[in-house]
């Protein structure tokens, strides 16, 4: 196997507030509507943040009976979903027993959020282990009769990247002929919202949903709790190109590195981070004035925005004043451990549609923030090379770099 | 290694596991048992191939960390989902999510050790060994490492847990491996692929090496489905 060679990707799933393919995705984008609302699934009335990026219900795949469908963990349901859909998407779907494909999966606290919901929706007091000795990635992998290895990753907010990255090294390596790989979460739940809230994470703007999220702001809080999936059909570009499918990105460059500096709070040194934005660039082959949209990290939180600004600046040179940034977490929220792949569709909609999605609510940029922001309103141009970068909790610095495929 | 309550009660008070930094009362008192589980384990993988744990950490800088504890973070979540039935959301501890999550574990290596390389969580499930070989191997054989960290680990017996309460009787297993791409006694990806590389299969052949240096290495081969 050639460990050089392109792998593109060739379908997508995905849910979220923000739409259930990459056209209605992309329109929410574009037309920077906020998805933020209060949150009513639950009671948070004693919720020092009550408000959220959710859904009610997550559409039944086709074929899937529905009352058993029903009757799965919300995440599960997502997972579910979005695999199956990015299949179908790909054109893979009728051929997935035939093909050795792999499963790489961004999931953060699986166990956590399945007994969380079990708990709150069943009453149940006592847990029995003994009921989840199989993961949700076998089951997944069983129902969709998939063969080929499966893991979940997890690096926080960085996941999706991590998720990635993995799956395009397992197509180089021949460990697979097609991967699915992506990242789900669905963290709006009353333990997630209690112990990010209680964290000082999370914006308090309760009586302004739509403004909560403005990364980059000088009056921004804190981040807002979302949830959502975006699974990729990965491929080897010669397979790809051999049954003439349609490619919509090729991953071209990933780096990473680790701040090793706290859980939680990002290093004031932008070194770390900025080692794994010039390894994206590095393994990409290109400069970073060659970058033509970066989506960022910017979830929001007065200290990592301004971390990541100095990364920026650190990496991009005298090209921070050219290089279009902006944040679509103004207008999703952050999807946590699902954000990465979530943005991954961000990019590749501003490469289909040559525009770049705003970040809303930056009504006067934080001094510390200073970059060639697209704020407020969508801003037409070509894109033919995207970033996205995606920092996480535990200090995982992530950055993947996208290639439009002619 | 296996640690009982006793132990790891022991390893909450100062200094703690030895193994890089050591930890402040806080982190002490908030991290989970396999992460201190683990953390031990890592400190007798360095302490076998004769590295002082506490101190010579630098050689690892750029290494990739992959920690892959099954059904991480249990005890803090029976806490946890009990004190929110009774108290509300003021009731959980702001440390659930950076000492809980998948993630966190690798963070804690990355960080006491002062390890810049990528860190990442691996499985959380019944399969998070295998999926943390898996891991461990990609990172490898892409060459983006010069070796890896990994630690994988365990409640033992995984007995029926009740929301509010944790049974006193729960122990923890961890491994450790320090691995490099080489040739090596042991097809660890051969392993890694097969339905059968139980944690109890893991354990054996860790047992098995004879040899301290051969912790180094694994043979890279082709793939096995």
């Amino acid at each position: 196997m050639n460990p050089s060679s392109a792998v593109w990707i060739t379908g997508i799933g995905t849910w979220s507030a923000a739409g259930g393919d990459l056209a209605s995705v992309n329109q929410t984008l574009l037309s920077g509507r906020s998805t933020i609302a209060p949150i009513t699934r639950f009671g948070v009335e004693n919720h020092p943040s009550q408000i959220g990026g959710s859904f009610d219900s997550v559409p039944c795949p086709a074929g899937e009976d529905a009352e058993g469908f029903a009757r799965l963990p919300r995440l599960e349901k997502l997972v579910r979903h979005c695999c199956s859909q990015a299949l179908h998407h790909s054109g893979l779907f009728a051929r997935r027993k035939e093909l050795r494909i792999g499963v790489v999966l961004g999931i953060g606290v699986e166990s956590i959020l399945l007994w969380e919901e079990e708990g709150h929706n069943h009453s149940v007091e006592t847990w029995q282990p003994i009921l989840y000795e199989e993961s949700m990635l076998e089951r997944t992998r069983k129902w969709l009769h998939l063969s080929g290895p499966g893991i979940t990753v997890a690096a926080a907010c960085a996941s999706g990247n991590v998720a990635l990255s993995q799956a395009r090294a397992w197509l180089r390596q021949g460990w697979v002929d097609v991967c699915l790989a992506g990242a789900c979460d669905a963290a709006v739940s009353p333990l997630s919202l209690a112990a990010f809230g209680n964290l000082r994470a999370l914006s308090r703007r309760n009586s302004a949903p739509r403004a909560a999220s403005r990364p980059f702001d000088k009056d921004r809080d804190g981040f807002v709790l979302s949830e959502g999936g975006a699974v990729f059909v990965l491929e080897r570009a010669d397979d790809a190109r051999r049954r003439s499918a349609s490619a919509f990105a090729e991953i071209a460059g990933y780096g990473a590195a680790s701040d090793a500096h706290h859980l939680v709070i990002p290093s004031p040194d932008p070194g770390p981070a900025s080692v794994a934005v010039q390894r994206a660039l590095d393994d990409a082959r290109i400069n970073a004035n060659e970058v033509d949209y970066i989506n960022a990290h910017a979830t929001s939180t007065p200290v990592g925005d301004a971390a990541e600004a100095r990364v920026l600046h650190k990496v991009l040179g005298a090209a921070v004043q050219t290089v279009p940034v902006s944040s679509t977490k103004s207008i999703t929220g952050h999807l946590l451990n699902a954000a990465a792949a979530f943005e991954v569709l961000a990019c590749i909609g501003a490469m289909q549609a040559n525009a770049l999605p705003p970040t809303i609510n930056l009504d006067q940029i934080d001094s510390e923030c200073a970059l060639c922001h697209v704020a407020n309103q969508t801003r037409e141009k070509r894109v033919k090379v995207a970033m996205s970068n995606s920092f996480g909790f535990g200090g995982s610095n992530t950055s993947l770099v996208l290639r439009a495929v002619a | 290694m296996r640690l009982d309550t006793l132990d790891l009660a022991a390893l909450r008070r100062p200094p703690g596991p030895e193994c890089g930094e050591t930890l402040g009362p806080n982190m002490l008192r908030h991290c989970d048992e396999q992460s201190l589980a683990c953390l031990v384990a890592l400190g007798n993988a360095f302490r076998q191939m004769g590295r002082d744990p506490k101190t010579e950490v630098g050689e690892f800088r750029e290494w990739g960390v992959v920690a892959g504890p099954r059904r991480f973070g249990l005890s803090a979540l029976m806490i946890a989902l009990g004190r929110i039935q009774a108290e509300g959301a003021w009731g959980i501890s702001p440390h659930l999510v950076p000492h809980r999550s998948l993630h966190a574990l690798s963070g804690l290596i990355s960080q006491v050790l002062r390890i810049n390389g990528p860190n990442l969580g691996v499985g959380g499930s019944p399969d998070a060994h295998r999926e943390a070989m898996l891991a461990s191997l990609t990172l490898l054989q892409s060459q983006t490492v010069p070796g890896v960290l990994l630690v994988t680990s365990r409640i033992v017996g995984e007995l029926p847990v009740v929301a509010g309460n944790y049974p006193e009787t729960a122990e923890v297993e961890a491994v450790a491996l320090v691995m490099q791409q080489g040739a090596g006694p042991i097809d660890w990806q051969a392993e890694a692929f097969a339905s059968e590389f139980t944690f109890e299969r893991l354990v054996s052949l860790v047992d098995s090496l004879q040899k301290p240096q051969e912790l180094l290495s694994f043979a890279s081969g082709e793939v096995f489905v």
